[in-house]
């Protein structure tokens, strides 16, 4: 099925792989007047780094709502945001989480999973992780994760694509940044959460962003670092009960490596990014005129024949290089190495507790295009015997 | 209103099935008269019935925000 004249860019989008309905034969697709989808692996390349072709555009949703905020500035701007990050991000840093802060939390999760099965691991589980992580980054206290996830999960439509902003994402993110704002300010002298540290960095480094643009950086790295992993925790299960990998092997973390690596391949959580060009451009020889909306789309770049063999397969330990789930450029994601330290604990937990998972229904449904996952199937945590038999006793 | 913010009135009015109504002072986002992503597409239209460049420091959420705003922002201002 192709695309057809009648076909609307929510519509469009709305179905997971939608690149996939474009035609064969081009990698830049001029959908209507104003709007382009970006869709080989080079030509997505090119889109991410083009000069012209920037995140910022004063009437998108996130802008409008948020204020100025580290997703939707570039250049100058855009590097004080991520200058403001950069400390907790940095791989020192990601070490000491991975020893100290996520594993009582990726623990707890493997503890509770094994033995159980669920019809919605997504909603009950994929985020108790994520959203205890980056609480304890924020400093607001995995006591705030539930509060947090209430107030965070619907206002991730507003950065997903088709938009959906309702008054309700307004009431929302005011709460969310008053719940920030109120964090912020109690931060003390030598406290290491995120908001003492931006703080600080802000301070030191004579960083010019106002107390809002802070707010609204710190709101972004929280949506990011929960709800995006959120989601890729959700496929990794999902894989993983298809039965394509024995848990045991999961326990050698080279191939865990591999095997998230090539996850994230085929299921990046962000599937499309939207840019703007701010003058007539060309990607790929194709004319893309000034103040056109260009979705750039990273599933498509991830399964592009032309650089991956049997781009559908799951096949970990690939020669092939040069997967984007997490975007290429000035905007490629800062939090990669914190989030892939986290997978990788959390399948090694896993792999600990579990012989195997068991996917007992599978709707075949994929959601979102930001923060996409696998929905509707049910599965099964099949608990080693020695952890079967200490739940049995408990 | 102009001719152009009248044109641009129709132009919103197409990407409807159905009649709809669009005051001048309506707010053409939180009515749902547009999407996120027509919204940035209106500014291509703007611009084609404006017949030039429009200035970068004129697209912004109030300048854009109804008929009226875009009118006297745009196609009234000199």
């Amino acid at each position: 099925m192709s695309v057809t004249a009648e076909d609307t860019a929510p519509a469009l989008l709305a179905e997971p792989f939608w690149h996939r309905r474009l035609p064969t034969g081009t990698d830049v697709h001029v959908l209507s007047t104003g709007l382009v989808a970006v869709t080989g692996h080079a030509a997505v390349r090119e889109a991410l780094t083009h000069p012209a072709i920037l995140a910022e555009h004063p009437l998108k949703a996130s802008a409008r709502v948020l204020g100025p905020n580290v997703l939707d500035a570039d250049g100058p701007r855009h590097r004080a945001f991520r200058t403001l990050l950069a400390p907790m991000l940095a791989a020192g840093r990601v070490a000491e989480y991975r020893a100290t802060l996520m594993p009582p939390l990726v623990e707890s999760l493997a503890r509770r999973l094994a033995g159980t099965t669920t019809d919605d691991f997504y909603r009950e589980y994929a985020h108790l992780v994520p959203y205890g992580i980056v609480c304890r980054l924020l400093g607001v206290g995995t006591g705030s994760a539930g509060t947090f996830h209430r107030l965070t999960r619907p206002l991730a439509n507003l950065l997903d694509l088709p938009t959906q902003e309702t008054p309700a994402t307004h009431t929302q993110t005011a709460e969310l940044l008053r719940l920030i704002e109120k964090h912020r300010t109690a931060a003390g002298a030598g406290d290491t959460s995120l908001l003492a540290t931006i703080e600080r960095t802000r301070d030191r480094k004579g960083i010019s962003l106002t107390d809002d643009e802070v707010r609204a950086t710190a709101l972004l790295f929280f949506l990011a670092g929960t709800e995006t992993s959120s989601a890729f925790i959700t496929s990794l299960v999902y894989r993983l009960a298809h039965g394509t990998i024995d848990l045991g092997e999961l326990l050698d973390p080279t191939v865990r490596e591999g095997f998230i690596d090539e996850v994230l391949r085929l299921h990046p959580p962000v599937q499309t990014v939207i840019r703007f060009a701010t003058e007539d451009v060309t990607v790929q020889g194709v004319r893309i005129p000034r103040h056109t909306a260009v979705l750039i789309c990273l599933a498509a770049a991830n399964r592009d024949p032309r650089v991956f063999a049997h781009p559908d397969r799951l096949q970990f330990g690939r020669a092939e290089r040069g997967a984007v789930p997490f975007a290429a450029g000035a905007h490629a994601c800062p939090g990669a190495a914190l989030a892939k330290a986290e997978f990788s604990l959390l399948l090694e937990a896993l792999a600990r507790r579990c012989s195997r998972l068991v996917l007992l229904r599978d709707g075949q449904r994929t959601t979102s295009q930001s923060f996409a996952h696998p929905t509707d199937f049910t599965v099964e945590f099949q608990a080693r015997a020695e952890f079967q038999a200490r739940r049995e006793e408990d | 209103m102009t001719d152009k913010a009248t044109a641009l009135r129709h132009w919103v009015a197409g990407l409807h099935e159905q009649p709809v109504d669009i005051g001048a002072d309506t707010d053409l986002i939180r009515s749902g008269l547009l999407t996120s992503l027509q919204f940035v597409q209106m500014v291509i239209e703007i611009e084609r019935l404006h017949g030039r460049k429009l200035d970068p420091a004129v697209i912004t959420i109030e300048s854009m925000r109804s008929l009226n705003a875009i009118d006297k922002t745009v196609f009234q201002a000199a």
